[in-house]
């Protein structure tokens, strides 16, 4: 089931009416209900699998408790079965096609057969929030749930089931027993996110994606002018498709009474490539951070060590986001970003007192943001392209910067320029003036005419027929 | 239950502001649609849906629109001709269209395009384009079955005055400010002359995947020649020429060939005509002839539907 869905709405409206109806002993069998229905509103078989990892990891939170000195083993039993299922789900075709491809340069014929499997909805996401509530339990941060239905809901939640944001055992787990009442604050803010939310989907997202497809499907035909615009249009594609589901999915919850992580922060004002990861996918960001990057060793090890965990964990990363070797790529360009943006500090911060540039820090900032940008622009080239070679031809033909700019429709331009432009002046506000809120204005007129704008916004030029959300696929 | 009658209170309160704010730009973008000048993209649909009453009328996709030169069925057959064609809309459209015409008058002769795949089954995207009879939905109860299929929504956003004309403001204004393309200013009567030949090599159009045919658009496609059956009108339908072999054998083209005849009209393919596979300069693409291809099709055209009559009288 899509939040953008007249199906949610409904959903939505049912679910938390008898979550507050109800009394608070069965309010979480409401939610595990719900969370399921959400779930199987997608492919239904898929919740088998779902629950197989639930029984597992719940079973494995309780003998990790118990186990003492052999808690280690129930650790690698529950790591072993919730990468298991991702591996073969999303990895194994395309290990499997690889191996062809190596064993075919020495005229072999793979033996090993293609699996026939879609994959699960949101299966990255809810294994690593599986995954989290293990590690925490036998590092000891976390007491292992005895209750059954609350753990299997603390993975099944349905507002941040199937892309997020990835929550830890100790923000959530304890807010299931705590009695939620209705609360005005709480629907106000929750109904605020879910409104901004449905605008970066609708109104932005889907309107981009309608340009950048048509660019990014058909590279060869496609001036270098038509490329650039359709890459930064990506760039505003997928975070207003990702961070629109993250506030939908924070409003629900919020509605209810939950609060989830928040997992953007304005990413493009970061100023360096490293504030950018503390601004996107902050809940991916951190899970990475605490559960591979620090038991690496983090950077408190040799330089050339700590260079390796940096671009060790962005490969991870970017394998998480796909089966594929543009996502591949897509990470290791982040992690070298983050490598050389340590080997140069020296050298960029005399460049910089060289130019006098410290004298202007309004200045340097906005380079900053500039340069960070178009860094993340470039990277998402290789994150969107359908192949290598079609994200090596849009590179070349970026650079070359020529021929005409596709405007079959210049009001899609038009649109999309009105969307991303509403957006920046809210997050320059948001980041400048954080005093200053249209949203959240004490002056009831202009808040009301604030939420009117932007509902009328969303009926004129939201894009209703809009596809999935980007993120659900990993 | 304090908090509860505060929350409902404030609903309530946001939810009328946006119902009057709702009425008022959905009222304004009705204006400015509706009043757009005559060579805009949209003044076509409005002119074809309540004011067109030519006697023979062409419909069809892009092709329809690009191949049918309206003037010369105007010269040849002595009455007024309009090209009713629409780029990226098919069959849900073409039969929205006849229903509305049929309501105001019954032309002579209707000459229907459709595409070698036609009825199969694309997934949503011919039911998304059906959003381009919204503006029409409040005011033409015939057409609202069709836009209908778009979703089981269809009918409670329509409630919306601006969801009716969502995407429009632009393209309305533009309209309505006589802003536009210079191709568009070159439309006569409905068609559109396209320049420029076609540079590629002829190759086989052949799809791996099985033709399924979608029950909508066949149903559509029966209902189209039926009302036209019902209400006496000549009817030839065409499967106008491409640049690329196809198998004339799929399930549209015969079902359609089949349908068509089994109604007493007149159906035929020009998929391998040789006078066009044999040509690249007659088209502007793969799929759309250009001016030349286009003058030389319609008078194909014209010889069939004369001889046609001819052999009937």
């Amino acid at each position: 089931m899509l939040f953008n869905s007249v199906h949610f709405f409904f959903f939505f409206l049912i679910v938390t009416s008898f979550y507050f109806i109800s009394p608070h002993k069965y309010r979480w069998f409401i939610l595990l209900l719900a969370s399921c229905y959400f779930y199987m509103a997608f492919v239904p078989m898929y919740i088998l699998i779902l629950a197989f990892t639930i029984v597992v990891d719940y079973f494995a939170g309780i003998f990790l408790e118990k186990a003492g000195s052999k808690k280690k083993k129930f650790l690698i039993l529950s790591l072993v079965v919730n990468i298991g299922i991702l591996a073969v789900f999303k990895y194994y075709n395309f290990i499997n096609e690889n191996i062809s491809l190596l064993l075919s340069n020495f005229g072999v014929n793979n033996p090993i057969p293609y699996l026939k499997i879609l994959l699960p909805i949101g299966l990255s996401f809810h294994t690593f929030q599986a995954m989290s509530y293990t590690i925490e339990v036998y590092r000891g941060n976390q007491k292992a749930e005895r209750n059954f239905g609350i753990y299997a809901l603390y993975v099944m939640f349905y507002p941040q089931l199937v892309a997020g944001p990835i929550e830890r055992p100790q923000n959530i787990l304890h807010q299931f027993y705590e009695k939620k009442t209705l609360n005005y604050e709480d629907v106000a803010a929750g109904l605020k996110l879910m409104l901004w939310g449905f605008f970066q989907k609708l109104v932005i997202a889907d309107r981009l994606s309608i340009y950048v497809d048509a660019a990014y499907n058909n590279p060869q035909n496609h001036s270098g002018i038509t490329l650039l615009l359709a890459s930064v249009f990506f760039a505003f594609q997928i975070y207003c498709d990702f961070a629109g589901y993250s506030n939908i999915a924070l409003g629900v919850a919020r509605v209810m009474g939950f609060r989830l992580m928040v997992n953007f922060k304005r990413p493009y004002f970061a100023t360096s490539i490293s504030e950018f990861w503390r601004r996107w996918h902050i809940s991916l960001s951190s899970w990475f951070t605490d559960y591979l990057y620090i038991p690496l060793g983090g950077n408190r090890v040799s330089v050339p060590r700590w260079y390796f965990n940096l671009f060790f964990v962005f490969l991870v990363s970017g394998l998480w986001h796909g089966a594929n070797w543009t996502f591949i790529i897509w990470g290791a360009i982040n992690g070298l970003y983050l490598i050389f943006s340590i080997i140069f500090k020296k050298p960029i911060a005399r460049i910089s007192s060289i130019l006098q540039l410290n004298k202007f820090p309004k200045l340097l900032t906005v380079i900053q943001i500039f340069i960070t940008f178009f860094l993340a622009v470039f990277a998402w080239t290789f994150f969107r392209a359908n192949s290598i070679t079609d994200a090596s031809l849009i590179i070349k033909k970026i650079f070359t910067f020529k021929g005409p700019l596709f405007a079959e429709d210049p009001f899609l331009i038009m649109y999309s320029i009105i969307g991303i432009s509403i957006l920046l002046i809210r997050e320059f506000f948001l980041e400048f003036y954080p005093g200053i809120s249209l949203l959240n204005n004490k002056n009831v007129v202009i808040r009301y005419a604030t939420y009117t704008g932007i509902i009328m916004l969303i009926l004129m030029i939201g894009v209703f027929d809009g596809g999935q959300f980007i993120y659900f696929q990993f | 239950m304090k908090e509860f009658y505060k929350i409902f209170t404030k609903l309530i309160i946001v939810l009328l502001v946006v119902f009057i704010a709702d009425r008022l730009f959905g009222g304004l973008i009705q204006k400015i649609y509706f009043n757009q000048k005559e060579i805009s993209q949209y003044f076509k649909i409005t002119y074809s849906i309540e004011k067109m009453d030519a006697p023979i009328v062409i419909f069809g996709s892009s092709r329809a629109y690009h191949h049918y030169i309206s003037n010369e069925f105007q010269k040849e057959f002595n009455m007024p001709s309009y090209n009713v064609g629409r780029g990226g809309n098919f069959m849900f459209y073409q039969e929205a269209l006849l229903k509305s015409i049929l309501k105001r008058y019954t032309p002579d002769i209707i000459i229907l395009d459709i595409l070698p795949n036609e009825f199969s089954d694309k997934g949503n995207i011919d039911y998304d384009r059906l959003s381009v009879l919204l503006p029409y939905y409040k005011k033409h109860p015939e057409i609202r079955s069709i836009v209908n299929l778009k979703s089981p929504f269809e009918k409670y956003k329509s409630y919306s005055e601006t969801y009716r004309f969502n995407s429009l403001l632009l393209p309305s204004i533009s309209g309505w400010l006589d802003i536009h393309k210079r191709s568009q200013r070159d439309t006569l009567q409905g068609f559109l002359p396209l320049h420029g030949s076609l540079k590629m090599e002829l190759k086989e159009n052949k799809s791996t995947q099985p033709d399924i045919l979608d029950t909508n658009k066949v149903n559509a496609f029966k209902t189209f020649i039926t009302l036209c059956k019902q209400k006496g009108i000549e009817v030839y339908v065409f499967i106008s020429p491409s640049y690329s072999l196809n198998e004339e054998t799929n399930t549209t083209v015969k079902f359609a060939s089949d349908f068509t005849r089994n109604a007493g009209y007149y159906f035929q393919s020009y998929l391998e005509d040789t006078t066009f596979l044999n040509n690249n300069s007659l088209f502007k693409d793969q799929l759309h002839l250009n001016i030349d291809g286009a003058e030389l099709y319609t008078k194909k055209v014209i010889q069939i539907i004369k001889s046609h009559r001819a052999a009937k009288q």
